[in-house]
């Protein structure tokens, strides 16, 4: 039987490595991501059934956050078309933003919360979506996305059961290309979701 | 269509070769900045690089593809969902006392951000110069108050944005 990791795509075959995956122990991790190995799937998957989310069909106005996100990625955009004065105003202008967005109540549960939501039903639905209308761009975004969001998943839920171990005495990446967020000594020589080389990741520094 | 060049800097190795072959000096600049106003798009220093480190971009960008409603409609529920993701990492990271779940923190706000910009990328703001990226900003302008960075906004309208 093989075993593939769900975010690089690493395969575990019980035949080459002589021991059956459900007998390796519990902190077993992909060698290249450090995925868990709750985040294996078994060759033959079945597909997970998902609830029908949106009964509301209706766009809504942008909150501050959707601008802000929609305006730093036009700033992007204009930089890497070597736009560089006209990527700063945009850039001010999504600052502006960022900045309206009012703090509130904010706890690490919601935050879990919030993201088993996204794994368990948005993205699902958003896949089954862009799947249907051909929309191969959207599919992107939620291979990678869904991925991405899973390894933030598996820091939380360590946060919240096991006081942050994964995090101790190691250092934090994130690729500046897909968002993965990874935890290790150096950055991977590429990213496992979205396949860019190493000097794409920035560590996030302490205060 | 124009198209002038454009050099990757992480890929130029300074062979120089594009200086030889520019027959404008576009090339030879003190930024290293290919030089939009004397390139001609003749393609010469694309074909010399030995490193593949220039590339041509057209000077007027095609429309953007038209998207499905009920997949925008699916995107900015995901992109709502981000954005709060993105506040809660935010305000999260400014009262912790951890060194490690700060840094966990800033990464998962940073990531959020991330994603978000790319569902928006695939939300109808991908091209800068499109007309729907324009009417976007003009909307923001005019529902903007005082204290709106309405300088930097009205530079990109006014040329900032142009797709000539």
């Amino acid at each position: 039987m093989r075993y593939t990791c769900s975010i690089c795509g690493y395969i575990y075959d019980e035949d080459i490595e002589g021991i059956p995956f459900d007998e390796l122990p519990a902190d077993y991790r992909c060698p290249l991501c450090t995925a868990p190995k709750d985040l294996f799937d078994k060759q033959e998957t079945s597909v997970i059934e998902h609830q029908e989310l949106f009964d509301d069909h209706q766009m809504h106005e942008l909150s501050n956050g959707e601008i802000a996100a929609a305006l730093s990625n036009l700033a992007r955009g204009l930089e890497k078309q070597n736009k560089i004065k006209e990527a700063e105003d945009m850039m001010t202008l999504a600052d502006y933003f960022t900045s309206s967005v009012k703090s509130g109540d904010a706890s690490l549960k919601m935050l879990a919360e919030s993201i088993d939501n996204e794994i368990a039903a948005i993205y699902p639905s958003v896949k089954d979506k862009a799947s249907e209308m051909g929309d191969r761009g959207t599919q992107r975004i939620a291979v990678w996305g869904s991925k991405v969001t899973s390894i933030i998943k598996v820091l939380l839920d360590d946060c919240l059961h096991n006081n942050g171990s994964l995090l101790k005495g190691k250092k934090v990446f994130v690729c500046s290309v897909c968002g993965f967020i990874y935890v290790g000594d150096e950055a991977p020589k590429i990213c496992p979701v979205c396949k860019v080389p190493d000097w794409k990741f920035e560590e996030v520094k302490g205060r | 269509m124009k198209k002038i060049a454009v050099r990757n800097l992480r890929l130029c190795t300074k062979d120089c070769i594009c200086l030889y072959v520019c027959p404008t000096g576009a090339t030879d600049t003190e930024d290293s900045i290919i030089d939009p106003d004397k390139c001609i798009g003749c393609k010469a220093c694309v074909e010399a690089c030995p490193s593949k480190a220039i590339s041509l971009v057209p000077l007027t960008y095609p429309d953007p593809q038209k998207k499905d409603i009920e997949v925008l409609v699916m995107n900015q529920k995901l992109s709502s969902f981000k954005a709060n993701d993105e506040k809660i990492a935010r305000d999260l990271a400014d009262v912790t006392d951890d060194d490690s779940l700060y840094r966990l923190f800033k990464a998962i706000e940073r990531s959020s951000r991330l994603m978000n910009e790319d569902i928006m990328r695939e939300s109808g703001y991908m091209l800068p110069q499109s007309i729907g990226v324009r009417k976007f900003l003009e909307d923001l302008v005019a529902k903007a108050p005082e204290d709106f960075p309405h300088d930097a906004a009205r530079r990109l309208l006014e040329k900032g944005l142009d797709n000539n």
